[in-house]
């Protein structure tokens, strides 16, 4: 059995001055609030708090299958190449002059390694290296700057498939082409070991063909 | 909702329906915040409502209902007028110390005289349940008035006063079984 907790609460008089301020201020009242009250401000603040960050959202392009109006186009970023075909290796190799004719290739299709410079490239050529098992499919050649205007072969050692990869610079591409292999171009990959073999390939900046020399097999 | 004719008045300054809504509603917001736990031994529930009374006329143009709905609108305000005030006298840090002179200070009189002992079987409860089970049970409010003081939903208000009466009912049967066992 609980006690009654009701309290009979007594009936204050207000005091002269304090009914005095009371009606002053009340006669100096301003609503601050809309006329639907407390809810319809917060449905308001709600409703403009979700726009404010979707539109937000939108722009920054954060949202999946949106594309933002401000995102780069696909020339600033590493290109995502497509497997060049052979029949299409003669309009690029007329194109570009100084360049020797590669032999056609002879492997069958394969995959082929991305050819990573990342800079400071001195002026001299370098061959690419390729040390074999190319599936026919090839990887953009990234070169980070610092590029002197000198080209390199593009060594394939092995394994060859006939298509080739682009050789993208972003700094000082080259212009000119040096087809002749250098001491380097026998293949001493201190990682990937060496290999050899006749493919078709491209050395420079641009994208050019150039002649690939190695002492791997070739297939 | 429109307001009635008191609030109409009170809304131009008229000291009448001022005195009606404070014989109405001030004696229970006394009442009430006396029962609250946490109050500031600084300041007495008749600083907190009379300072409530001071707003709720600064504020009276954005309220908007009649008479009888205006306590709940003034509880709300002197619920976060006391929270302040805790705020305050928690930076303040003016609780006494351990070495001040053991003399014994009556402190403020209580409005109701016979408060002491629901405010002593109050102090078992949370606050939440303290303030649901004094606005409802120990002044008299409806529950929608006590949700609008609160802030809290009428569900919220009727499942914190279930939950309160029931632990005040389950300590009253053992106080009652120890009493008899003594």
């Amino acid at each position: 059995m609980l006690m009654d907790l009701r309290v009979e609460a007594p009936e204050l008089e207000p005091s002269p001055v304090l009914l005095e301020q009371l009606s002053q201020l009340s006669q100096h009242s301003v609503a601050t609030m809309p006329p639907g009250g407390p809810r319809t401000m917060r449905a308001l603040m709600a409703a403009a708090s979700v726009t404010v960050l979707a539109g937000v959202s939108w722009l920054t392009g954060t949202m999946p299958g949106v594309a933002s109006p401000f995102s780069r186009g696909p020339e600033h970023g590493h290109a995502q190449h497509a497997p060049a075909e052979p029949s299409s290796g003669a309009a690029e190799q007329s194109a570009v002059p100084y360049l020797p004719e590669t032999p056609p290739p002879t492997v069958p299709p394969g995959q082929a390694k991305p050819h990573h410079n990342k800079g400071n490239h001195t002026g001299q050529t370098k061959p690419h290296q390729n040390n074999g098992n190319h599936t026919g499919q090839t990887k953009p050649h990234q070169n980070n700057g610092n590029h002197t205007g000198q080209t390199k072969p593009h060594q394939n050692n092995g394994n060859h498939t006939g298509q080739t990869k682009p050789h993208h610079g972003t700094q000082g591409q080259s212009t000119e082409t040096d087809p002749a292999p250098t001491d380097d171009d026998l293949g001493h990959d201190p990682v990937n070991g060496n290999g050899g073999g006749h493919g078709g390939g491209q050395g420079n900046g641009q994208g050019s063909a150039g002649t690939s020399q190695g002492n791997g097999h070739g297939t | 909702m429109t307001d009635d004719d008191v609030i109409a008045a009170a809304k131009r300054g008229d000291q009448d329906a001022w005195r009606a809504l404070y014989r109405a509603h001030a004696g229970r917001l006394v009442v009430w915040l006396e029962t609250r736990s946490g109050s500031d031994s600084a300041v007495t529930a008749e600083d907190v409502a009379a300072q409530a009374w001071l707003i709720a006329a600064e504020k009276v143009a954005d309220y908007t209902g009649d008479a009888n709905e205006f306590g709940g609108w003034l509880f709300g305000i002197a619920r976060r007028v006391a929270a302040n005030s805790r705020r305050r006298s928690g930076r303040r840090h003016t609780d006494p110390v351990a070495d001040t002179p053991t003399i014994a200070v009556a402190g403020p009189d209580t409005t109701v005289p016979d408060q002491d002992s629901v405010r002593v079987l109050l102090a078992r409860l949370s606050p939440r349940e303290r303030d649901v089970v004094a606005c409802v049970d120990v002044v008299g409010f409806s529950t929608a008035e006590a949700a609008q003081a609160l802030g809290m939903s009428q569900v919220a208000v009727r499942v914190a006063r279930h939950r309160a009466l029931r632990r005040l009912r389950s300590e009253a049967r053992t106080s009652l079984l120890a009493a008899t066992l003594a």
